[in-house]
């Protein structure tokens, strides 16, 4: 549900996972430990002077509104968070929700109004940006942006983070059933191999940078390729796998392989945690996509100053180890990482080792890139 | 104004309706219109113009591939309408009076019902671990679960379900204001059963099929809800990927040229539909709607 | 349609039918097979509204938990409430630009009548999803603003047509005798409207009124186009679960559109037919 794009890059070499069991066992037993850990820590933050969480943070003299209206992924906010939000500043709020950032920049662009809160990823900030739909950030409103790490921010889509504060990152990979699936997939190639083995019980993401951008990496190129050839060449692979794919979805994946209904999905890390059978989550060998969403405000907010206040709010690390918590995206802020349960800061799948992502990209925000992918996502759904 | 006819609502009581499918029908395809020759510049924006870039584009064989296959699904939704449908409408028109309008009446209510329920029933229906799958499977039909969601076939299936009553009222009207008397006449000249339907009631029912096949034919090709539900967004018909110029790719002048092309061929059908059926075209449009 | 409003030309005696029982009895198992076709999916739909179990597809047993969860879902109500305002709310506008077209079109000449049936076809007859993003393009150039009030004005333009071809068709059936009558005996044309026309037509516009909001109310597409986040009509609501796959709540509140639609036309089929029985009995001709 997140493409995301944005550069970071480290190096990776294979992913390693965790053996299935302990990792069930220990999720399902995160729970009481993280509540507890959170409590313990509110107040262990609460006491300190930087991440503070009192409502005129900023200095803003500016009064802030009673109302907050946001637009995002669904479950990509802890309702807890939410709600936590709304009782410490006594206001309400209202969610709206998008399947892809193309959906979110349509219906801006179309003159869609109301919001104060979005979550675009890289590219899409800058997209956006570009097209006059997004209100300038004033940090002196947002002081918790010195907790994120510095290497999120400044990033190639919004330089001096003038539009966009972090909200999370993952990245994009292949999940699957082992109960179902004897290999280890571990690459790409492989993932395109097993197709007609487990004809039936693919799906891919509904997005074309995500599809065309595995195929192209399966063939040695690069995630963003410009070159017609190339992206050819990587529409006809997968052309080749499309007989043996159930579902081209981005919301229904998990749903399907929790269902069995399929085994093998192309997929956004954290969504995976949803599937409670057993299963795992690679980052393919050739390399994939890291992406980071955003908190943004939108052109001609009504709620401006409680936007800011919201972002500002939800970048202390308590609030982003509740949100990892519930979304099972890695925060930007590495202070949260202790506060979480072991279990999930310990899982490659959500936290890949340090040496990570010398393969990873991130998607461009070149008109040429999506024109180029419309068109071969049209070959493809026709084939 | 005044004539033979006592009644006389002024006419201009026509001017409000006809003012509004000019504002909100007219214009908005001529938009449209507009838009077909515009081009998409940098991140979205248009310009307007008389390119014809978007013709082009849809001359490549990825989109002619997009009308190949949304014409012979559409062809095959009617097909599949006409031969559920005609024995269907036939039978109907030789029931008891009484009992006409009461079956009609059932056939009618399933299809003022909302489109997007009755396809979402064949999402339910055709699931792999559904009703249906396990229905056939204890039946001993199908070896294991029932693979039929996802696919084209459920998307045909979907149309025809969904548009079947489309295809039924013209028919059954067609056929119900045959003249039997002259399949009586055939029959009591000889001929047998098959040969009386083939030479007489099939061509006197001809404008019921040509209309019938017309008002389902369109629509499905334009159609959005059934491909997404039952298509497993793998399907490229017209209808989703139209919109998905508008909701995904903002190509907004690429998708007016391909909503544009599609009209056009579906304008000369039309044309076609009452150049051949002549002045009954309206009559039978009008009674089936 | 012929069931509203047209009348059956006089009923045939039925003609003795040569041989033929096993055609007859092929003709009628294929009839009860279409009718199971037509409603299977729907009764299923219902049934599994009450579905008590977990997995969505999977029948367990009978109940009602599902229901309180999904109407306790304040985006689903809210969805709710928006259906329902929009929906009247195109559906007067309609019925009254409708009623009037149906009723001044008595009185033109051939070739404006044919001008308005072209438009009145057009929005009938052309794909929806073509009127949608013609729609979207008309408000968003225009710069009128996307939500309700789009969804309204859109929707009005079918069911304009919807409610245009239902008046005239009850018009056409109407024997205007009773009018004439009306005319003879003196009176002025607003009051012979008003106690003549009107009366006699207005089961028709009732109808006609009860389908134009039955389909907005259960439209999809139209709505996807013109509508803007934080205007989500019910269907929309449906739509956008049903991307997440099945889901009970889905059945739940897609039975319950169900029943709202089936009331509204049931009841517009039996304001049409009383007022066609009602015009035979009083004697006069149907037409």
């Amino acid at each position: 549900m997140n493409e995301g794009k944005s550069g970071y890059d480290r190096m990776i070499d294979h992913m390693r996972r965790l053996p299935v069991s302990r990792r069930n066992v220990l999720r399902a037993a995160w729970v009481g430990p993280a509540a507890a850990a959170l409590a313990a820590c509110s107040k262990k933050v609460g006491s300190s002077a930087s991440s503070s969480t009192a409502p005129t943070v900023g200095g803003s003299p500016a009064a802030l509104e009673d109302e907050l209206n946001v637009y995002n992924w669904a479950a990509y906010l802890n309702p807890k968070n939410l709600k936590a939000f709304e009782s410490e500043y006594g206001i309400a709020s209202t969610q709206d929700f998008y399947a892809s950032n193309e959906e979110l920049i349509a219906k801006l662009k179309g003159g869609a109004e109301g919001y104060d809160i979005i979550a675009p990823t890289g590219y899409a900030v800058e997209i956006l940006a570009k097209s006059g739909l997004l209100t300038e950030l004033d940090h002196a409103k947002i002081p918790n942006l010195a907790n994120v790490d510095p290497q999120f921010l400044d990033t190639g889509f919004d330089p001096g983070n003038r539009f966009s504060a972090p909200k999370d990152w993952g990245t994009t990979g292949v999940g699957y059933l082992t109960d179902h699936v004897s290999e280890d997939i571990t690459s790409w190639r492989q993932f395109f191999d097993l197709a007609s083995t487990y004809s039936g019980k693919y799906t891919v993401l509904d997005s074309s940078p995500e599809v065309i951008g595995a195929a192209l990496k399966m063939l040695g190129y690069s995630y963003n390729s410009l070159a017609q050839d190339e992206i050819d060449e990587a529409t006809d692979a997968l052309i080749g796998i499309k007989p043996d794919i159930a579902s081209i979805t981005s919301s229904n994946y998990r749903q399907m392989m929790q269902r069995e209904e399929s085994y093998v999905a192309l997929g956004w890390n954290g969504d995976f945690f949803y599937v409670k059978k057993p299963h795992a989550y690679v980052i393919p060998s050739e390399g994939s996509e890291f992406w980071l969403d955003n908190w943004c405000i939108p052109a001609g907010a009504t709620h401006p100053e409680l936007a800011h206040e919201f972002i500002n709010w939800i970048l202390t690390p308590e609030h982003q180890a509740t949100e990892t918590g519930y979304t099972y995206y890695a925060s930007c802020v590495p202070e949260a990482k202790p506060l979480l349960d072991s279990a999930i800061s310990g899982d490659p799948a959500i936290y890949p080792s340090d040496d990570v992502v010398a393969k990873l990209e991130t998607a461009i925000a070149d008109p040429l890139f999506l024109q180029l992918r419309n068109d071969a996502w049209t070959k493809f759904k026709s084939a | 104004m005044r004539d033979g006819h006592a009644v006389a609502e002024p006419r201009a009581l026509i001017v409000p309706a006809w003012g509004y499918y000019g504002a909100f029908l007219l214009v908005p395809l001529g938009f449209i219109v507009v838009y077909a020759f515009a081009r998409t510049t940098g991140f979205f924006e248009v310009t307007f113009g008389l390119s014809g870039a978007n013709f082009q584009r849809l001359w490549d064989p990825i989109y002619l591939k997009v009308y190949r296959a949304t014409f012979s699904m559409a062809l095959a939704g009617t097909l599949g309408c006409l031969a559920i449908g005609y024995p269907f409408a036939y039978w109907l028109g030789s029931r008891s009076h009484r009992r006409k309008t009461l079956l009609l009446l059932l056939i009618v209510v399933p299809f003022w019902t909302s489109i997007l329920i009755r396809t979402y029933a064949w999402a339910l229906l055709l699931a792999g671990d559904g009703p249906l799958s396990s229905l056939l499977q204890r039946l001993h039909l199908i070896g294991s679960e029932l693979a039929l969601l996802n696919t084209s076939k459920a998307v045909w299936i979907g149309l025809v379900y969904d548009y079947l009553p489309l295809m039924l009222f013209p028919l059954y009207v067609s056929i119900e204001r045959m003249d039997r008397s002259l399949v009586e006449a055939a029959r009591d000249l000889g001929l047998g059963k098959w040969r009386t339907f083939s030479r007489v009631t099939l061509p006197l029912t001809l404008p019921g099929v040509l209309t019938g096949g017309l008002l389902t034919f369109v629509p499905m090709t334009g159609e959005y809800v059934v491909p997404s539900i039952l298509g497993g967004g793998k399907s490229a018909l017209f209808g989703p990927i139209v919109g998905s110029q508008f909701l995904n790719a903002i190509d907004y002048p690429f998708g007016a040229a391909m909503a544009l092309s599609l009209v056009a061929v579906l304008l000369v059908m039309i044309v076609v539909y009452v150049r051949v059926l002549g002045r009954r075209a309206e009559a039978n449009l009008g009674a089936a709607l | 349609m012929s069931a509203i409003g047209a009348t059956d030309a006089a009923a045939r005696p039925d003609v003795p039918r040569r041989s033929d029982t096993l055609t007859d009895r092929i003709l009628a198992t294929w009839g009860a097979l279409v009718y199971v076709f037509l409603y299977a999916p729907i009764v299923i739909v219902v049934l599994y509204a009450f579905n008590e179990s977990r997995d969505v597809q999977v029948w367990d047993h009978l109940g009602l938990s599902y229901w309180s969860q999904t109407w306790r879902d304040p985006t689903i109500r809210s969805a709710l409430v928006l259906s329902l305002w929009t929906a009247a709310a195109n559906a007067v506008i309609a019925t009254i630009l409708g009623t009037a077209a149906a009723l001044g079109l008595r009185n033109v000449g051939r070739r404006t009548r044919l001008g308005f049936d072209a438009f009145m076809y057009t929005a009938l007859i052309v794909p929806e999803i073509v009127i949608a993003i013609a729609s979207l393009l008309f408000f968003t150039t225009v710069g009128l603003p996307l939500g309700p009030i789009a969804i309204v004005l859109t929707h009005a333009v079918f069911n304009t047509s919807v409610v245009a071809l239902i008046c005239r068709t009850r018009l056409a059936g109407m024997d205007r005798t009773l009018e004439e009558a009306g005319a003879d005996l003196g009176a002025a044309r607003g009051e012979r409207f008003r106690r003549v026309t009107l009366p006699l037509l207005s089961p028709a516009v009732l109808a006609g009124g009860l389908l134009a909001f039955t389909f907005s109310f259960d439209d999809v597409v139209l709505s996807t186009f013109v509508s803007a986040p934080g205007s989500t009509t019910l269907p929309l609501r449906v739509f956008s679960e049903l991307r997440f796959g099945l889901s009970p709540k889905a059945n739940v509140v897609a039975t319950s559109m169900l029943g709202v639609t089936l009331t509204a036309i049931l009841v517009a089929q039996h304001l049409l037919r009383r007022a066609e029985r009602r015009a035979a009995s009083t004697g006069v001709a149907g037409g």
